[in-house]
């Protein structure tokens, strides 16, 4: 079992890393806010909306594909349609909020999943 | 006798000359100089950037450093690097820590504007430093954004007009932030003389030029003949920059920012067409001099109200001369 969450770490790190390495190179420059941006409440919403149960135990991988090409797709639509920044803003966090709001109508916790441990 | 009385006088004269003559070259003590040194000994500025670590604060820092280690002031900096709930928190500290001055730099209109307010009642001085909160406190030292924002908008206007599409993105940083809002209104006051200019996208890169290219990839696609981009910060807009040049086409991008050495050298490579910059070295002596005047005056905090604008430095391939920018890796040496 170890040997395994140690490998997953290394290699959720090595495509952070290859991430890092093509927006560094896209844009000659690092963000260093990036790890404290609101970025991560675009992840958990690809998360969500790909079906991964926030209280684990619950998902699939081609599930997250779909779920980050939807919210590449909104995120994208919503440029193209010149929404107004603060209005996607609002967008983001109602679709955010009614995604967990489902998840956990649908993936209720239970024993099981209890002992896998809080996001 | 009339003689002897003029030779009296003249005598005198004389000597009185001598006397002053004397004086003079034995110097005279400055009776303010004293009092200059001593009220402002001891003193402790505050100062609570948006983040350390990028261009225009890591130059205002090293300004004010430079009058606090002369002037026996203690200088401390608190950075919430980018986050406006850290910067709330450093300043409610701040207000029980009382130090005599906080320099402010605002994320945005809203977040601070009842902490500087109570941090005032409080009997700290507050000056604001280029983006500025709803709360108007003793001073902002910082740039004419409005008067950027028409500049830019002018830049661009004057390379899309007949011929070309007409077609421009405007791409803000934050769009609540003291900073954009102003520059949107000069943006829109030189669009209103121009109905032949469209804005086809308002987006914003959050000041981060990884966003800044995503979006602007976005918009460049959508609008394959879009003929000119106003970008509100330069460190942002090289990922608007970058966008163009993968796409390859002769988009015109005008900026604004602090007028550091990257600015010149993207300016002379083509990357900007222009930058309307504000510099940040005046604008630290600025920052000094306000810092200065508030605990020389003896006033007390939040009676002052004066507004200092920065002017504007136009940097084109027609104004660039060595030395025109400044550099933010020479401060360190």
């Amino acid at each position: 079992m170890r040997s395994v969450i140690v490998l997953q770490y290394t290699i959720a790190a090595s495509i952070a890393y290859l991430a890092g390495m093509i927006t560094a190179t896209a844009v000659s420059s690092m963000n260093t806010a990036v790890a404290i941006s609101p970025m991560i409440y675009d992840v958990i919403l690809v998360v969500v909306l790909g079906g991964i149960s926030l209280s684990g135990g619950r998902g699939g991988i081609r599930n997250v594909l779909v779920g980050t090409l939807l919210i590449g797709i909104l995120l994208n639509g919503m440029t193209i349609m010149n929404i107004e920044y603060t209005l996607q803003n609002v967008i983001r966090s109602l679709i955010l909020l009614a995604a967990i709001v489902l998840d956990s109508l649908i993936n209720p916790r239970d024993e099981q999943t209890d002992q896998q441990g809080d996001i | 006798m009339a003689l002897r009385q003029i030779a009296a006088t003249i005598g005198l004269a004389a000597s009185l000359t001598g006397l002053a003559a004397y004086a003079l070259a034995a110097g005279i003590d400055d009776p303010r100089r004293a009092d200059y040194f001593k009220d402002l000994a001891g003193k402790t500025i505050a100062f609570v950037p948006v983040t350390m670590g990028i261009d225009l604060t890591e130059g205002w820092a090293s300004v004010m450093k430079q009058q606090a280690d002369r002037l026996g002031m203690k200088f401390e900096i608190r950075d919430p690097h980018f986050s406006a709930d850290a910067g709330a928190q450093a300043i409610t500290s701040l207000i029980a820590e009382k130090p005599d001055v906080i320099v402010v730099h605002n994320p945005d209109i809203q977040s601070y504007a009842k902490l500087l307010k109570r941090a005032e009642e409080a009997g700290i001085h507050v000056i604001q430093i280029n983006m500025r909160s709803n709360y108007n406190s003793d001073v902002y030292v910082g740039a004419d954004w409005i008067g950027i924002g028409e500049a830019e908008a002018k830049a661009v206007i004057d390379k899309c007009g007949a011929g070309t599409s007409g077609k421009i993105a405007v791409l803000q940083g934050q769009p609540t932030s003291g900073s954009d809002s102003g520059m949107m209104k000069g943006v829109e006051n030189a669009l209103s003389k121009h109905p032949e200019i469209k804005t086809v996208a308002n987006v914003a890169g959050e000041w981060d030029a990884t966003k800044a290219h995503a979006v602007i990839s976005t918009v460049i696609q959508q609008n394959p003949d879009l003929c000119g981009i106003v970008g509100f910060w330069d460190v942002m807009d090289l990922g608007a920059a970058a966008a163009i040049k993968e796409s390859g086409k002769p988009i015109v991008l005008v900026t604004s920012g602090g007028g550091e050495q990257m600015a010149c050298d993207s300016v002379e490579k083509g990357v900007f067409y222009k930058e309307i910059a504000y510099q940040v070295m005046d604008q630290g002596r600025d920052l000094n001099d306000m810092i200065s005047t508030v605990l020389e005056t003896g006033l007390p905090a939040g009676k002052l109200k004066a507004v200092i604008y920065s002017p504007q430095l136009v940097i084109s391939k027609e104004t660039l001369r060595p030395g025109l920018c400044w550099s933010a890796s020479a401060l360190k040496k």
